[in-house]
């Protein structure tokens, strides 16, 4: 499994790769920074399944599952791409699938409200084992990574072991301020993130 | 007596959850006819978003329907459904 992170705002756009559709897509977004970084995203995805696939960018065609899961129409194998602010975690493996999460770590994030409201209610102490903050996020990006590779929602919190025995998620050492997590139903041997 | 609620407080909820949610998102660039992700959102934003909207309007909105919306104005349209339908209950 390949394993890429990468700074958005050092991507130099290629707009020859990117599909039309794409860039038709990007002037959805409200803000520019969030206009650039979709494309430093379509660029960066392009140009890095072209390498790991000996494929000229602009010729890889991309479908979506029933759940909205990008996949390589063309080509073997499984990616997933997320990003935050302004990083993005790429992951692409030759078989198998592949989901992979990053989450800046953030000062206020409301624990209660969202476990309470979204997922239902909890008892207290399910609450305070989220705390501090970095806790829930690891399980957070470990349930997005999950629920990315099976290309299904899951429920949250989770286990991976109840939910799909053959996938296992890692949290991968991103360094501050991200936190990030892989899930594969591929064995992985030392987990290493390239910085591209 | 109870005033009742509108549809613009339902709005003026969200708004203020999603400017709080996304620091550099400026109150012009506000548009609810666009969907979060367009905002700038990504997945968490968007549950602490709604999450903390739910909260304060008192109300509860199954995931099931959370997850067919496309846009801010969809969101407001449902937890307004929902406001009205709890207050006509309680």
């Amino acid at each position: 499994v390949n394993i890429w992170l990468v700074d958005l705002d050092s991507v130099d756009l290629r707009l020859d790769v990117v599909a039309p559709t794409e860039l038709s897509q990007a002037v959805s977004y409200r803000r520019k920074v969030d206009h650039d970084h979709f494309l430093a995203r379509r660029t960066l995805v392009r140009t890095l399944l072209g390498q790991v696939l000996d494929r000229d960018p602009a010729s890889l065609c991309f479908t979506n599952g029933t759940n909205g899961k990008p996949h390589l129409l063309d080509a073997a194998g499984d990616f997933s791409v997320s990003s935050s602010a302004a990083h993005a975690l790429v992951a692409y493996t030759p078989q198998g699938c592949v989901g992979v999460d990053i989450e800046r770590r953030r000062d206020h994030l409301d624990i209660a409200a969202i476990l309470t409201e979204y997922f239902g209610e909890p008892a207290v102490s399910d609450i305070d084992q989220f705390e501090p903050n970095d806790e829930f996020l690891r399980r957070w990006v470990q349930h997005e990574a999950l629920a990315k590779a099976t290309g299904a929602g899951l429920p949250f919190p989770c286990s991976e072991r109840i939910q799909n025995p053959s996938l296992t998620s890692h949290i991968l050492d991103l360094g501050v301020p991200y936190i990030g997590a892989i899930a594969t139903d591929t064995i992985l041997g030392n987990v290493a993130v390239q910085r591209w | 007596m109870e005033i009742a609620m509108t549809r613009d407080d339902v709005l003026e909820v969200v708004q203020r959850h999603v400017l709080a949610a996304l620091d550099d998102l400026s109150p012009e660039n506000f548009d609810p006819s666009k969907s979060m992700k367009d905002l700038g959102a990504n997945s968490l934003d968007i549950v602490e978003v709604v999450s903390r909207s739910m909260r304060e309007l008192r109300i509860k909105v199954p995931r099931s329907e959370l997850s067919k919306l496309t846009n801010v104005n969809e969101l407001v349209d449902l937890l307004y459904e929902n406001a009205v339908a709890t207050s006509r209950t309680s």
